[in-house]
């Protein structure tokens, strides 16, 4: 978990152009100043990219912070 | 019943004493008198639609419960799609069968074919673009889990009709209302008194700004064509400080008349018109609804699209805009002006500067960049609003015509208005605006106060506040407010 | 609570104050004067006159109070209303005039076929409303019918300033820029006909009372004379000139007759030199300055009116 985590924030300071992005488990969007409805698909978009992976429509809207989401990449990860 | 008149006036006073000493700390009664009352505000407009309230709140109750007491998928799904074909079936119908049959019938003529889609005179019950949406999101989020379904009827059917919001807004979701419903409502002095200072300040929009800029747009805007091309531009840059202020204003008296009642409701407006970019814009401007929209239209899109890259993220905004226009009623005017405004996001994303959010500095100071910035999206957004205003997309783009003459550096001519009322007005509108800029990270133009005066420069300006909006209240008789007809 | 209900009724309390004050202020700053020059209730009190000069518009612009008075050597006051020819009007103003004056030895009426009878209960005749809306605010029993004509309800007698902001008298009674409109006491129009703005039409003749509205003209009129009677004023009835093109023979002998019938004299004014011509005009119903002089200097040498004030009541 703290490995991705680590890799999810280097996305998260490349996507939203801010270096002093640090993101924890429990962090949501409304702690991050820059993401927001329209930042929230392009970062979604390198996550999968970056983990070769691809959520579902429902699994992205049920995420309400980090950690939740995380758990949605490490399913996807274990199933390949 | 309109906030600014003296039945809710008296309604209200008799409401409030009602609800904080006849029924204190004893929440069901509380709820049951809200619901009675907003009902009742309800009727005193349109009884005759009250039936279809009812019958709407029931059914999405009914169905909240049955679609979280469901086990499979697919039942969920199901009784979901019925909420959301009455929400939207019944917008669509009341508020846009005849113009989608009127268009068909153009259509059907344009191609030569001899067949007539009958129209239907309907009245569309007050509120219902309102109302609908708290219902559709409702039935949403109990679907995706985002909400437990409500199992107490009263608070569910008052959370539908809650009587501030009711005939405009904001359009609160069920997640931020229902909660503040099930749970007790204390008396906060503090909170009581800056709702009486937002409902001041929302008629001081409504009374002074909306209703005397309407003097001058609205005359223009009629004989557009006969009058020098200086006399639309005074009108065209008038009506958005009168949108905003009619809008707002309303907004304000809600959220103030629900804090007296101990509830902190949605806030609908941060300030638009400093905002730096047309996204930005979106995001202070009638925030309710673009939150809704996001939401439950523009995030399934883009995750939908997502593939496409900017190319989807492009189609899911110009869809969701467009969708907004629509949703402000059923003429092409709408549609275009949503669009117009989507495709004013292509050159954000294309930057990719459209998430970037603007901190104001610490001093309060503007640069002129910043500035300009300011004046470039006022002014995209004033080009929109002519197509709003208009009474159709033709009359929209002659007006602009007539707009682009020699005449412009003409005297203007605005009838039945004096220069010194022009003069009084514009000083309005700067006080107006200079307030909110002092204001701009607040709630409401009234909330820095607190600091800054002492309390004696503070009740003038509330006296004379209050005089002004008496002032223009008994001049000008009632004028309805703009979004009432959504 | 306590604390929330206590400060917002100072605020409030405060807020009526002020208002009070306001219009307290504007009572006082306006009193015994005319704001727009319409208003005349006040500033005719104490002028006892001999002669006052009643009726429409066609009192107010035609009467020049100054030729009464150096001809007949009456001291003379004109309170015509502007737009009303109903003689309930003058009758309202009439006795509004009486509560506040010396009775006058003589009164003129205008009549012609414009007149009609009035009805306080259905009144809809509003010209002139805002001009009132001064006297609204806790009205004196004097005004009271004068402010029952003109419907006034009870926010804009009992509510402070609500009346004056309302009818947009505002301003006007602060600066009072206005009070000095008509500085000869009588309407007295410099313009000559702007035919693009009044066209010559016989339009006007729409307003014509009709035959069957005699009956209750005769009855108002008669009431208008027995309060002449009551206070010992001689009363004359007096036709002014129209246009031609708003004249016709039949419709003008109305007045006439009805007075006759009345007994009440009436004298015809309606001269056909004057009729005729645009110059004497600002509109097809109201004579301009010119036309006033021209009319003054034939009612001069009217016997019937000389004679009318030389006999002593």
């Amino acid at each position: 978990m703290k490995e991705l985590l680590a890799q999810v924030n280097e996305i998260f300071i490349d996507v939203l152009d801010n270096e002093d992005i640090v993101l924890s488990e429990t962090t949501s969007a409304n702690d991050v100043d820059e993401w927001d409805s329209l930042s929230h698909i392009q970062l979604i978009v390198a996550i999968e990219r970056h983990f070769k992976i691809r959520f579902t429509s429902k699994e992205i809207q049920s995420w309400n912070n980090i950690g939740e989401m995380l758990t949605s990449i490490q399913d996807k990860l274990n199933q390949n | 019943m309109i906030f600014n008149s003296i039945p809710f006036v008296l309604f209200f006073s008799l409401f409030f004493a009602l609800y904080w000493w006849v029924f204190p700390k004893n929440r069901k009664a509380q709820n049951i008198l809200l619901l009675l009352g907003s009902y009742f505000f309800y009727a005193w407009t349109d009884w005759k639609l009250l039936g279809f309230i009812i019958a709407v709140s029931a059914l999405n109750f009914y169905l909240g419960l049955k679609i979280q007491q469901a086990t499979v998928d697919h039942t969920k799904r199901w009784l979901s799609y019925i909420g959301l074909t009455q929400g939207i079936g019944g917008l669509l119908f009341c508020k846009y069968y005849n113009f989608f049959s009127n268009s068909f019938n153009e259509l059907f003529q344009a191609l030569g074919l001899q067949i007539l889609w009958p129209t239907l005179s309907i009245i569309a019950p007050l509120g219902i673009s309102f109302f609908t949406f708290r219902t559709i999101s409702y039935i949403l989020d109990v679907r995706n889990g985002k909400t437990k379904a409500v199992d107490d009827g009263v608070v569910f059917f008052s959370y539908v009709a809650f009587f501030p919001s009711l005939l405009s807004g904001p359009i609160d979701k069920a997640r931020t209302l229902v909660p503040q419903l099930e749970k007790n409502r204390h008396f906060e002095y503090a909170s009581a008194v800056d709702g009486l200072r937002q409902i001041l300040w929302g008629l001081f929009k409504k009374v002074v700004i909306a209703n005397n800029c309407a003097l001058i747009t609205q005359d223009v805007f009629t004989h557009y064509q006969e009058l020098p091309a200086s006399s639309l531009l005074i009108a065209m840059l008038l009506y958005p400080f009168q949108i905003y202020a009619d809008f707002s204003g309303y907004s304000d008296m809600a959220i103030g008349m629900a804090r007296l009642l101990g509830f902190e409701i949605t806030k609908n407006f941060d300030f638009p018109y400093f905002s730096q970019n047309i996204a930005e814009f979106w995001r202070k401007w009638h925030m309710s609804l673009t939150s809704w929209f996001t939401e439950y239209v523009f995030t399934p899109l883009s995750i939908y699209f997502r593939d496409w890259d900017n190319k989807g993220l492009f189609l899911a905004v110009l869809i969701n805009f467009t969708v907004v226009g629509i949703w402000h009623g059923a003429n092409w005017t709408y549609i275009l002006f949503g669009f117009l405004n989507g495709l004013y996001f292509v050159p954000l994303i294309i930057k990719g500067t459209m998430n970037k959010k603007k901190k104001w500095h610490k001093n309060g100071s503007l640069t002129g960049l910043e500035f300009f910035n300011i004046l470039k999206t006022f002014g995209l957004v004033t080009v929109t609003f002519v197509i709003f205003k208009s009474e159709s997309v033709t009359q929209a783009f002659d007006f602009y015509r007539c707009l682009i003459d020699k005449s412009l550096f003409k005297v203007p001519v605005l009838h039945g208005i004096s220069m010194l009322f022009l003069l009084g007005l514009l000083s309005y509108i700067a006080f107006f605006m200079g307030m909110e800029w002092q204001a701009k990270n607040k709630n409401h133009a009234l909330d820095f106060l607190e600091n800054k005066m002492n309390v004696w420069a503070r009740k003038t300006l509330y006296l004379f506040l209050a005089f002004v909006i008496f002032y223009f209240s008994s001049m000008v008789t009632n004028q309805d407010f703009i979004y009432i007809q959504f | 609570m306590k604390r929330f209900i206590l400060n917002t009724l100072k605020l409030a309390i405060l807020f009526t104050g002020m208002v009070y004050l306001i219009q307290w202020g504007i009572s006082y700053r306006i009193s015994g004067k005319t704001v727009t020059g319409y208003d005349t209730l006040e500033c005719t009190e104490n002028v006892n006159a001999d002669l006052v000069l009643l009726g429409s518009s066609r009192c107010w612009a035609h009467f020049d109070p100054e030729f009464f008075q150096s001809n007949y050597r009456v001291k003379t006051v004109n309170i015509g209303m502007n737009g009303h020819p109903d003689i309930l009007a003058s009758h309202l103003r009439f006795e509004n005039y009486l509560a506040r004056n010396k009775a006058p030895k003589y009164a003129i009426l205008t009549m012609d076929p414009f007149v009609s009878a009035g009805n306080l209960k259905k009144n809809s005749n509003m010209v002139n409303k805002n001009d009132y809306a001064r006297f609204a605010f806790m009205p004196n029993t004097m005004d009271e019918p004068l402010l029952q004509y003109f419907k006034f309800d009870a926010a804009e007698r009992y509510v402070p300033l609500y009346a004056l902001c309302k009818y947009q008298m505002f301003w006007d009674c602060i600066t009072l820029n206005k009070s000095d409109s008509f500085p000869k006491g009588f309407e007295l129009n410099d313009e000559e006909w702007d035919t693009l703005k009044y066209p010559i039409t016989s339009e006007n003749k729409k307003y014509f009372f009709k035959e069957s509205d005699i009956p209750d003209i005769k009855k108002a009129l008669m009431q208008f004379k027995q309060l002449c009677q009551k206070h010992q004023v001689k009363l004359l009835c007096i036709q002014t000139p129209t246009y031609k093109a708003v004249y016709d023979s039949k419709s003008f002998n109305w007045p006439g007759a009805i007075c006759r019938e009345l007994n009440i004299p009436f004298f015809d004014a309606n001269y056909e030199a004057i009729r005729n011509k645009t110059v004497y005009f600002y509109n097809t119903n109201h004579l301009n300055r010119t036309g006033v002089l021209e009319m003054n200097s034939r009612l001069k040498n009217a016997q019937q009116l000389t004679d009318f004030f030389k006999i002593n009541p």
